[in-house]
């Protein structure tokens, strides 16, 4: 290569950068780094994933409640029926319902007595939270059927001790058991509650762990938009 | 034939440049993976090999963040979502000293350009080698 592609090439890089230098709007700058805001995009993609496969793998019904405007939040909260959700059918039974950003009450917070008021331990937040019908507030860990987390991030060992923490704090360790569903995501788990745990993650190497966490009832989805 | 030293080179300047431009949360991405990378004994890295991998990476984690396909998530959620209305879009509310303030992810960017520039810069590089 000469040094004049050398030149070349850099000229290439620069002027295509510059070209996007002001891609992030304004209007955003201070209150949420676009990389969070893309990976609410991720979180929509796997959403979408999930009613498709509710829908055409385990026969249910999926309806959006609540409006025209699907509207995730920054960051997680208890159950707010003001934001749509989604009610999932099995023919005229409320098999579950489908809420995004929401905190659970953790396993350790049962164990402590569930005291009234909740310390910062008590519950976290998940992306996608599959929940059995009619729940409010945080719901109990031994409420949530389906767990999902969504990674549009390359993949560290760190997400990976993560994801084993929220697992913990999901269920305990068990024999495989049925789960509440008959294929999709999975028709058994190795955990109580029967919960189905789930990364969704934009990064290949995210395969690397996929063995080791299905030891502890956690599916490892390699998923891109 | 990109020699050692032109590919440091080029690898050093993209970096920069990426920095300096807003992106530097892909040379983050591509570190983090390259971190991940050194737990593989076999892979030798020389200056070359950086250079595919990191232009290689960039390109994914950029695929990875632009907002290419916004419409194909709206018409899939209408496909299997029954509502009585269909959505028309998807909105992140954000936290702003306690107003209610929201953001399309709509208008998210899209990085096709950045991406195929990136993708042209690579496939020279491999013909080089």
């Amino acid at each position: 290569m000469t040094a004049a592609d050398i030149i070349r090439i850099k000229g290439q890089i620069t002027t295509i950068l510059q070209a996007h230098i002001g891609v992030s709007p304004a209007r955003i700058q201070g209150l949420l780094p676009l990389k969070s805001l893309q990976g609410k995009l991720y979180e929509a993609h796997v959403l979408a994933t999930i009613c498709e496969r509710l829908v055409t793998q385990e026969r249910l019904r999926v309806s959006l409640v609540g409006g025209r405007i699907l509207t995730l939040r920054q960051k997680g909260g208890q159950i707010n029926r003001a934001y749509p959700y989604f009610q999932v059918w099995n023919g005229t039974t409320l098999f579950g319902e489908l809420f995004t950003d929401i905190y659970f009450a953790t396993l350790s917070y049962q164990m402590r007595g569930a005291p009234a008021r909740k310390m910062n331990g008590d519950y976290h937040e998940l992306d996608i939270a599959l929940l059995k019908p009619n729940q409010a507030g945080y719901p109990q860990h031994t409420e949530v059927m389906l767990a999902v987390e969504c990674k549009n991030t390359s993949i560290k060992k760190s997400i990976i001790r993560e994801l084993l923490g929220y697992r913990r704090e999901l269920s305990f360790l068990q024999g495989a058991r049925p789960t509440n569903f008959s294929v999709w995501p999975t028709n058994l788990t190795l955990s109580i509650p029967n919960s189905v745990h789930m990364l969704y993650c934009s990064d290949n190497r995210i395969g690397r762990y996929t063995v080791n966490c299905l030891q502890f009832g956690i599916i490892l989805q390699y998923h891109r938009m | 034939m990109v020699t050692p030293q032109q590919a440091k080179e080029i690898r050093e300047f993209l970096t920069i440049e990426l920095n300096n431009n807003g992106f530097g949360d892909i040379v983050t991405e591509v570190s983090t993976r390259l971190e991940e990378e050194y737990e593989d004994d076999n892979i030798e890295m020389t200056p070359r090999y950086l250079l595919d991998f990191f232009l290689k990476e960039s390109i994914e984690v950029l695929e990875n963040l632009s907002n290419s396909n916004f419409e194909e998530i709206i018409n899939r959620l209408n496909q299997f979502v029954q509502s009585e209305n269909s959505i028309n879009t998807i909105n992140v509310e954000l936290l702003n000293a306690g107003e209610q303030d929201y953001y399309d992810l709509r208008e998210l960017p899209n990085y096709n350009e950045i991406i195929l520039t990136f993708r042209e810069i690579l496939q020279e590089v491999r013909k080089e080698n």
